[in-house]
């Protein structure tokens, strides 16, 4: 039932970029772990 | 009224205000009133600066604009996030070391003054009365939304409502200063966040399930299961342009300032970007599952999270979530009312009028400041169609279109000079106002994006002509 779900490419722009800032933002955490 | 509902807001303010009374006895000069004196832990700066941000329209407005339009509004969403990344990422880690550095600014306008080796004190003077017009007209709409809170909960009259709400913000702001207002703000992020989550879980649960809940929304309009439904390119451009306004805001800003190391930021920018995220998408689905689950259309779109937490929970536990808009909209207006007597304080009243005030003088001016500038702010809310949304993007549209460019290129343009600064300025706030009273075709757009485009030129060029950048203020920027 195609009409009862979201599209394709609303639930990309809803469940990529936003999630992926978190993502970015660990790996910022891990690569300046050290610095003091 | 509720007795649950009551009882749940009175013990609220009474924490808050606890609060502001403890910090009132920690606080000894400006520096601690303003800033804390830089010792904000990555946790409390990172929840202080979302809730600072997202105000009431994380709440009420985000949820609201779902509720009546479907998923083409998540695009807000989308570039508020992208946007408060890249300021994470690249403006606060080294914004925390050059205010340092540059004389220990601890305002926008003092690092700006600072980082331009301005002696003239145009750049301060011009910053801080960008800050002051664009707050209190910012205050101001926060207030607005304040009070239609407590008047549809507690079916108070919109004027006593209004008063009752300045009146407890007020008192402690003027009290505990930014040590306060941080605590607080972290306390209500989290209590922002809780709702945000039990929420819509609970009106899809109770819908029946996530196809349940989408069935339903297909019955109200199937339009509203599509992103691109009804929106240009143009449009969803102008709704992402949202967020080059982080780069701009001053009380957002000030959190960077604020944190206990420059190193703290990575931590910092991991729980910020987590929190706002996950609150983003309860927002998103709160607005969206309350099109299914509620079953006559609200009048007011915007009340569709207090409706969905009156129909859901018992009052007793509604109090407590109903407080989490309360938390919202008061710690968006007390950083705000904060950043204001700042900018008298330290701007004006010691940079113009009297540069030999004590410490102790300084923290009574801020403290008389925020009295003075939340009577006015009162005083403009007191008309109840004043048009809050209207006068939330303006104000965010002016600070990130004014000051957005200008922070970042002083951050990573050497050359940049204190020319540069006030044309970048004055051009961007300018443009804000201009755009906004344009109507039709591309002036459709958000102002905030030809404002920020304006700015950045006008910096490039106005930092090319005239005197150049000093060999010290060269060393200092190689330096950071």
């Amino acid at each position: 039932m195609e009409s009862l779900s979201l599209t394709c490419a609303t639930w990309f722009w809803l469940l990529v970029p936003m999630p992926l800032t978190i993502v970015l933002s660990v790996i910022n955490l891990f690569l300046h772990r050290g610095e003091k | 009224m509720s007795l649950g509902i009551s009882f749940a807001f009175i013990l609220y303010l009474f924490a808050m205000m606890s609060i502001g009374i403890y910090f009132y006895f920690k606080t000894n000069n400006l520096s601690d009133y303003i800033l804390g004196g830089r010792k904000l832990s990555p946790s409390v700066a990172a929840l202080s600066a979302g809730a600072s941000d997202m105000s009431g329209w994380l709440l009420l407005g985000l949820p609201g604009a779902l509720y009546a339009g479907g998923m083409n509004n998540i695009w807000i969403a989308v570039g508020l996030t992208i946007g408060a990344y890249l300021n994470w990422q690249f403006v606060a880690k080294k914004l925390r070391i050059y205010t340092e550095i540059a004389g220990d600014s601890i305002t926008l306008p003092d690092y700006l003054e600072n980082r331009f080796e301005d002696k003239t004190k145009v750049l301060r003077v011009i910053s801080a009365l960008v800050i002051l017009v664009f707050f209190t007209l910012y205050v101001s709409a926060g207030l607005v939304g304040g009070a239609i809170l407590f008047e549809q909960t507690f079916g108070l009259d919109y004027q006593t409502a209004l008063w009752i709400g300045a009146l407890v913000i007020v008192a402690y702001t003027f009290l505990g200063g930014f040590m306060a207002v941080s605590l607080t703000d972290f306390i209500q992020g989290i209590l922002m966040f809780c709702a945000l989550i039990i929420v819509p879980i609970m009106a899809i649960v109770l819908t029946g399930g996530w196809s349940e809940t989408l069935k339903a929304v297909e019955n109200v309009n199937p339009n509203h299961l599509d992103a691109f439904s009804g929106m240009t390119f143009l449009s969803i451009v102008s709704l992402m342009a949202w967020g080059l306004g982080y780069f701009g805001q001053p009380h957002i800003l000030s959190r960077f300032m604020a944190l206990r190391n420059p190193e703290d930021a990575p931590k910092a920018q991991v729980v910020g970007m987590s929190w706002m995220v996950i609150a983003l998408f309860g927002a998103i689905f709160t607005g969206f599952a309350g099109i299914g689950f509620l079953d006559s259309p609200l009048e007011n779109s915007e009340t569709v999270f207090i409706a969905l937490t009156e129909a859901l929970f018992n009052p007793w536990i509604a109090g407590v979530i109903l407080a989490a808009i309360l938390s919202a909209i008061m710690s968006t207006i007390d950083s705000q009312l904060l950043v204001c007597s700042s900018a008298i304080a330290e701007d004006f009243y010691k940079s113009i009028l009297k540069k030999d005030a004590s410490a102790k003088e300084l923290v009574w001016i801020g403290r008389i400041s925020v009295f003075v500038l939340a009577l006015v702010a009162t005083a403009l809310a007191s008309n109840p169609e004043s048009k809050v949304l209207d006068l939330v993007s303006y104000a965010w549209g002016g600070f990130g279109a004014a000051f957005g460019p200008v922070v970042i290129l002083s951050l990573f343009w050497r050359k940049m000079t204190a020319n540069g600064a006030f044309a970048g300025i004055v051009t961007g706030a300018v443009t804000v106002i201009v755009w906004k009273n344009i109507h039709g075709g591309i002036f459709d757009v958000y102002e905030i994006l030809p404002g920020f485009i304006f700015c950045t030129i006008a910096v490039f060029i106005f930092s090319s002509t005239g005197r150049k950048a000093s060999t010290e203020m060269s060393d200092t920027f190689d330096s950071v």
